[in-house]
């Protein structure tokens, strides 16, 4: 792991973030567009899921998944070229290990979610779908978790 | 400004300058407040704009109330991050850029829930929807502005 670290603090993306004032913060700046991108989209399906606004046809809200797809790739986009700037930091860091954790804990929500009522919430196109209980604890974890991976990501700086 | 100096001195600002847990505390608040209502603000702006029109528009004013949460959320910290540090933010460009355009995305807001809780059906009146759309274009701007704008504050001095 510490070969790897050592190559990409001196691999061209790293040099590519740290050679230019403006590359930081303009990063930062995408990946705070990328986050209302994800978030958003996230509320406005997970809410739905937990059975708020049980009139709105839930296979049409699922149509705002995709704008969480696009601010996450924004978000891992900027995000590698983060890391590749301070590899060893962010590597080591409490907040950034937990923010990860966070991350991939969503993931494997999503999966769940993919194989458990995404199924139902397509063959129900069109009729007023009954959602499965499970469905308002995957919103709900989905929520928490993103809130969970803003609170890391913001106390980087912060945590050893 | 005095005004300025003395708010850099009340309790709230000692402690967001002197508390270790203070300023993170309040920049994580600002953080988790900022999505919340950035985000839900510009899925309404996507949705009148014309994206997934099948979702019914109460929902989106649902979702409006709690996007006025994330906002009281914001200006309760945004106003410790303010007084913490009060000289330096008043003669901040991007801080002063962030509010004139906050305050426009707010009217912005404000006049399109308006628009959409009073005309039940507004779509199915084109010319006034019309100016309903150009206020959600104006409005993501405007937001994405503000948080850019947000963002640069750390970098302009």
């Amino acid at each position: 792991m510490q070969a790897f670290l050592t190559w990409l603090e001196h691999s061209w993306l790293a040099a590519l973030v740290n050679d230019s004032s403006w590359m930081f913060p303009t990063l930062e700046a995408l990946h705070f567009i990328g986050l209302i991108l994800l978030m958003g989209s996230l509320i406005v399906v997970d809410l739905r899921l937990m059975g708020v606004g049980s009139d709105a046809p839930v296979e049409e809200v699922t149509r705002f998944i995709p704008w969480s797809m696009l601010g996450f790739v924004i978000n891992l986009v900027s995000g590698v070229m983060f890391f590749a700037s301070d590899p060893a930091n962010y590597y080591f860091n409490t907040a950034f290990r937990l923010k990860m954790l966070a991350v991939l804990l969503a993931g494997l929500n999503l999966l769940w979610f993919k194989r458990s009522v995404y199924p139902i919430i397509v063959a129900g196109t069109g009729r007023q779908v009954e959602l499965p209980a499970s469905a308002g604890v995957i919103g709900g974890a989905s929520l928490f978790l993103w809130i969970s991976v803003i609170v890391f990501g913001r106390l980087i700086p912060y945590l050893p | 400004m005095a005004l300025l100096s003395w708010l850099e001195q009340t309790a709230l600002a000692r402690y967001v300058q002197e508390n270790p847990v203070g300023y993170p505390l309040v920049l994580t608040t600002h953080a988790v407040g900022m999505a919340v209502l950035a985000g839900i603000v510009l899925m309404i702006n996507f949705r009148v704009l014309g994206f997934a029109r099948t979702v019914p528009l109460h929902y989106f004013q649902r979702l409006l109330k709690l996007a006025l949460v994330g906002f009281v959320l914001n200006l309760l910290s945004g106003v410790m991050l303010f007084v913490a540090d009060a000289t330096a933010h008043a003669a901040n460009v991007a801080f002063l850029v962030k509010i004139v355009l906050l305050i426009t995305g707010g009217v912005l807001t404000a006049a399109l829930a308006r628009r959409l809780a009073f005309a039940d059906g507004v779509e199915n009146v084109p010319q006034e929807f019309d100016t309903t759309r150009r206020i959600a274009a104006v409005s993501v701007l405007v937001w994405i502005g503000v948080i850019v704008a947000g963002r640069l504050i750390a970098y302009v001095h």
